[in-house]
This record gives structure tokens, C-alpha cells and sequence, in this order.
């Protein structure tokens, strides 16, 4: 089989990239390992998605709806129960292995490649947590599977390890289906997730947040029996004292997502240490020439508005290149993250850029005001101000980099702090 | 007397000031109007929006996402979880089909906002 442009993953990164790149003219397969197109959205029964690109507060699986609608509408070749083992480069095209019941193992050969495999939970493998490992312990993620996709109950009484957006969700939720949510522990001395979830999903339901707290031990056999809970100092260690033990049958873990890029593997692009996604262009271009990313495979987004953008913008320049008519030896200059910026994305720019870039960041501490710069060679090409900037809230900022010289040094991007 | 509340209208997140004038609530700090009309409603009577699913007779999707058609007064959540518990979703359903009608005699109506469609 073969195709222009094949998208892996039916989220909403992978089904608005499957529809700018047909819009463009491309012939798509979009591959999904699940029965289903919406991906994790599916799941996401609470509202607050679609405000800045429907105008709406949608829920996650009427987002993913209108979404799937508008896809069907195209000739989309849609592969749902498809799982995609292993990707091959070939000099101008990539080779999948896919894997499902009906055809068994079968490879399709497609021009160019966007992934939107979104992201993974990190689990207690990945945190350290003392005791036995015990039925009992979920990530939120899997929690809201079990709640929202089977009408299971994870738990009757619950403990959340971490403030992420979806554990905080989720402590709502477990509370709405009838379990007792004890608290909520968070290592850090900030809740990572946003105010207004803090406010409508624990204050609501007067259901405490203890910060610089953690869950040390997990107690039980067979069956999550209880955890014992400490504070910490302000190095992250135990205070003596404040141990406390808290009879539970479920602890949900809500200690941050990991972009899932493994199966990229072989074809080497260049990864961002802190992104934990590829080294993307504006168009979402990585270092392997065809190969795109978008999505919370790219970096783990807040907003599904702004996930679907990417999506757009790296389907219809996959399509554009399926076809040659956009350059795949472009120049690339770098963009370098300074200062209060903990990261950007994208890391490079495709000159020349006529149209305006889309520049994601989080701040590395809580800013009241700060000022923005991109320099090149000492001079600047943007300078802004903004407020209230908060590592829980991406920035996504439209800005106009016409004026970057492609044959210049590389970009800073300076986030600095102003006193107010 | 002034109370400080998170708008939780868009991710922005507004802290709302509160205050109380002459008998009329008075907000500041909302970075739109929609905060204002929100936080005016929180000083009265706070509404929710509830989102759920229901009981489906599919093996397959046991449960179906819906939303209620108007906001509701937080205090009467749990009532409304209830009501819901006794409703089955039969047979195939679309984002904004109405799946029960006049939730406790409140005129308030269940509506699906996830797809269900069997064999699928
Ligand atoms: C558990 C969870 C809950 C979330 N809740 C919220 C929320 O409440 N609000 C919010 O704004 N954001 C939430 N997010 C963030 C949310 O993920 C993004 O807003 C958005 O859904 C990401 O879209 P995506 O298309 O990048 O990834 P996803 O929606 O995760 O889609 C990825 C798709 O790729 C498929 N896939 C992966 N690997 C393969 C493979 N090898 N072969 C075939 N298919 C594959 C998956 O099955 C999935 O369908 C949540 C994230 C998670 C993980
Ligand atoms: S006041 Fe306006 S901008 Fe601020 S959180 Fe509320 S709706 Fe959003």
C-alpha cells in the first residue's frame, strides 16, 4: 500500500493534520490502534475544550466528534485497530509496519510522515515510592478510562499523588461517582495544575491539597490497604514526625505525562532534553527530512486548541512536501531558549518565514511581568510584554519573525522578569 | 466585606475580587466580561455545569458522555448524580441528541456529547 502523507494517531493532533493534508490535495492513511478516532479525548467527559477554536465549551468527546466528523467528510483512508510497529526510512519515503486482524502484519509506504502518538503517563516505576506493589495503584489517566470508558470504579477510598490537571479532574470525578477523595499530595510547593481546576474540582468539594507532601509508602499485599503520607522540607526530605498513615484502597498518580516518541527511535531525529520531543521547524518538521510531529508527541500541551493547530500546520506542510513544492533543504536556523524560558518550540526556523510563527513556552517560575526578545546578531526581532506568566500555563504566542536573516547566527529568545 | 474566588469561565483563571457596595456585589480582577457576569452569580447562588456519563445497554461502551442542557446550583450536584444513575442510554446516540427529559421536574435535560454507535 501507499499514500502521500500517513498520520499515526487519531487524536486531535493526528485528525487535524489527516484534514489539512487532504484539504491539501494529499491522499492520507491516518493509522489508530484503537477501534475509535478522538484518541485520549474520548475519555475527557468534563468541559473546557474548543474555547479558543469553536468559541464553545465543549467536552473532550464533542471536540473529538466534530473533529471526526469533518475527517469522515474527506477521503481519509481510516485504519482504526492498527497498531504501527516499526518505521523505516527509504531515500524519499518511509516504510510502516502495521499490525491488525484483518491483514495481519503489512507495511504501507507513504511520502511523508506525521506522528501525533500523544503522550504517556508516568507511572510508580518511575517515581520513588517505598512498599509492595499492590492492586490498587492507577495512573489518572487509567482511572478516568476505567470511570468514563467501562463504568468501573477504581477505588471507594482514594489518595492522588500529584496536582496535574488530570488528578485533579479526576479527584472530582471520583468524588462525583461516589468515592471518598482523602487529598491530594504534591511534592512541590506549587499545585501544577491550572487555578480554576483547583477551584471547581477540590474547593467544590472541599477536598484538601497538601503541598511540599508526598506519599512514601504504599501499604498491602494483594490490594492497596493504605499509603503513609509525610511533609517535606525544603530540600524534598521527610519531616520527622509528619508521618501519617491513611487507611485507602486506591491511590491515583498524577505525576506528569512523557511525549511518546520510542517507535521514532531508529530514524534518530534530534530530541529536546526538556520537551522530550523532537527538535521541530515552525511547520513541525523534525531533523529527519518528511518526518513531522505534533501533538502532545511533541510536547505535552494544555490546551487541545492548541494541539490541533499543530496539527494543521505540520499536515498541510506534510502534504506540501508529499508534492516537493516546499523545500526540504530550506534553511534552518536555531532558536535558543534564555533566561526565564524553560523551553520553546519550536527550536528551529525555516526561513524565510512570511507567515506568522506560533512559539510555545512555559516560564520557569511564576512571572508578574516580563519582557520577551528575539535577537538575532544583537538586533531585535520581537519585543513584548506580557503578565502573569505560570509554568502550569503554556504561552502560545503568534509572532512575526519575516524579518530573521538565513544566513544570521541563531536566535535568542530572552524571557526576562521586569519589576512591575 | 471582600472574597477572592478563581474565575474558572476560560484557563485563564482569573482571581476575582469580591466586594460588597451598597447591597450590590462588585467584581474586580476578571480579565473579561464573562468573569464579571460569573463572579456576580457565584456572590448569589453558585451554578455548576455537570458532565457524566450514563448506563448504556451496549457490552461494548457501557457508558455514554453527557452533559446537562442548563448549569445547576452546586449544592444540588449529588442530587442530579443520582437521577442519573436510574437512566439507560438504549440503542445508538450523537453529540446533542436529548437522552432524558426534565431531570427532577427541573426542566433540565440529559444530552449526549459522545457518540455510540454499535457494531462499530
Ligand atoms: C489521560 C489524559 C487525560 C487528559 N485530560 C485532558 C483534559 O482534561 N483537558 C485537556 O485540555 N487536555 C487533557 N489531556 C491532554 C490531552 O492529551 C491533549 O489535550 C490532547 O488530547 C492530545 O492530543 P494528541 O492528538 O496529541 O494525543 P492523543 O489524544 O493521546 O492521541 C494519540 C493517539 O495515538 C494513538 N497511538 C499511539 N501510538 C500508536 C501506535 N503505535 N499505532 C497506532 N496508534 C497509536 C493512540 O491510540 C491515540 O488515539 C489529557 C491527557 C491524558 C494523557
Ligand atoms: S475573567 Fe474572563 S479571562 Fe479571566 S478567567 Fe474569567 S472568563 Fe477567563
Amino acid at each position: 500500500m501507499k499514500c502521500d502523507v500517513a498520520v499515526i494517531g487519531s487524536g486531535p493532533a493526528g485528525m487535524a493534520a489527516s484534514e489539512s493534508a487532504s484539504l491539501a490535495g494529499a491522499s492520507v492513511c491516518l493509522i489508530e490502534r484503537e477501534e475509535r478516532m478522538g484518541g485520549v479525548l474520548k475519555q475527557c467527559v468534563h468541559d473546557g475544550f474548543g474555547l479558543f477554536r469553536f468559541g464553545e465549551k465543549l467536552t473532550g468527546p464533542e471536540y473529538a466528534w466534530r473533529y471526526a466528523q469533518k475527517v469522515r467528510a474527506l477521503p481519509v483512508d481510516f485504519m482504526g485497530s492498527t497498531y504501527l510497529k516499526t518505521v523505516k526510512k527509504r531515500e524519499t519515503s518511509f516504510l510502516l509496519e502495521l499490525v491488525n486482524s484483518t491483514h495481519g502484519v503489512f507495511s504501507l509506504e507513504a511520502r511523508t510522515l506525521v506522528t501525533a502518538m500523544g503522550c504517556r503517563e508516568r507511572t510508580d516505576r518511575q517515581i520513588f515510592l517505598h512498599g509492595e506493589r499492590p492492586a490498587g495503584v492507577f495512573t489518572a489517566g487509567q482511572a478516568q478510562h476505567f470511570i468514563n470508558i467501562r463504568g468501573l470504579m477504581p477505588g471507594r477510598r482514594c489518595v492522588i499523588l500529584g496536582s496535574g490537571d488530570i488528578g485533579l479532574i479526576m479527584a472530582r470525578r471520583l468524588t462525583l461517582e461516589g468515592a471518598e477523595v482523602e487529598g491530594v499530595y504534591e511534592v512541590g510547593e506549587r499545585c501544577s495544575g491550572l487555578p480554576r481546576n483547583v477551584a471547581q474540582c477540590l474547593e467544590d468539594y472541599d477536598i484538601p491539597l497538601h503541598l511540599r507532601s508526598t506519599v512514601r509508602t504504599i501499604h498491602g499485599r494483594e490490594r492497596v490497604e493504605a499509603v503513609t503520607v509525610a511533609q517535606l522540607d525544603e530540600e524534598g526530605h521527610p519531616l520527622n514526625g509528619t508521618e501519617r498513615r491513611i487507611e485507602c484502597d486506591a491511590l491515583i498518580l498524577s505525576v506528569g505525562l512523557i511525549p511518546e516518541n520510542d517507535l521514532l527511535a531508529p530514524l534518530e531525529p534530534e530530541m529536546d532534553p526538556v520537551t522530550r520531543g523532537p527538535v521541530v521547524d515552525q511547520w513541525g518538521q523534525t531533523s529527519v527530512p518528511g518526518l513531522f510531529s505534533c501533538g502532545n508527541a511533541l510536547q505535552v500541551y494544555d490546551l487541545v486548541d492548541h494541539v490541533s493547530e499543530s496539527g494543521h500546520r505540520a499536515g498541510k506542510a506534510a502534504a506540501l512536501l508529499a508534492e516537493q513544492s516546499l523545500a526540504t533543504r530550506a534553511p534552518r536556523i536555531p532558536i535558543h531558549a534564555q533566561d526565564f524560558a524553560s523551553y520553546i518550540v519550536p527550536q528551529l526556523l525555516q526561513c524565510p518565514s512570511s507567515e506568522m510563527v506560533s512559539m510555545a513556552f512555559r516560564p520557569k517560575t511564576p512571572i508578574e511581568k516580563a519582557s520577551l526578545r528575539i535577537v538575532q546578531d544583537g538586533q531585535d526581532l520581537v519585543c513584548q510584554t506580557l503578565h502573569w506568566l505560570r509554568p502550569a500555563e503554556m504561552q502560545n504566542l503568534p509572532l512575526d519573525l519575516s524579518q530573521a536573516n538565513p544566513q544570521g547566527p541563531g536566535l535568542e529568545f530572552h524571557l526576562e522578569q521586569v519589576m512591575p | 466585606m471582600t472574597k477572592t474566588i478563581t474565575c474558572i469561565v476560560c484557563p485563564r483563571g482569573c482571581p476575582l475580587q469580591l466586594s460588597d457596595a451598597q447591597g450590590q456585589v462588585c467584581v474586580t480582577g476578571n480579565g473579561c466580561k464573562r468573569g464579571e457576569a460569573y463572579g456576580k452569580q457565584e456572590a448569589i447562588h453558585p451554578l455548576r455545569t455537570l458532565t457524566t456519563t450514563v448506563c448504556t445497554d451496549s457490552k461494548e461502551w457501557p457508558r455514554l458522555p453527557v452533559r446537562l442542557s442548563q448549569d445547576i446550583p452546586l449544592e444540588q450536584v449529588f442530587a442530579y448524580m443520582k437521577a442519573l444513575d436510574e437512566i439507560v442510554a438504549r440503542g445508538c446516540w450523537a453529540p446533542g441528541d436529548v437522552v432524558a427529559q426534565n431531570l427532577l421536574d427541573a426542566g433540565v435535560d440529559v444530552v449526549a456529547t459522545g457518540e455510540l454507535v454499535y457494531g462499530s
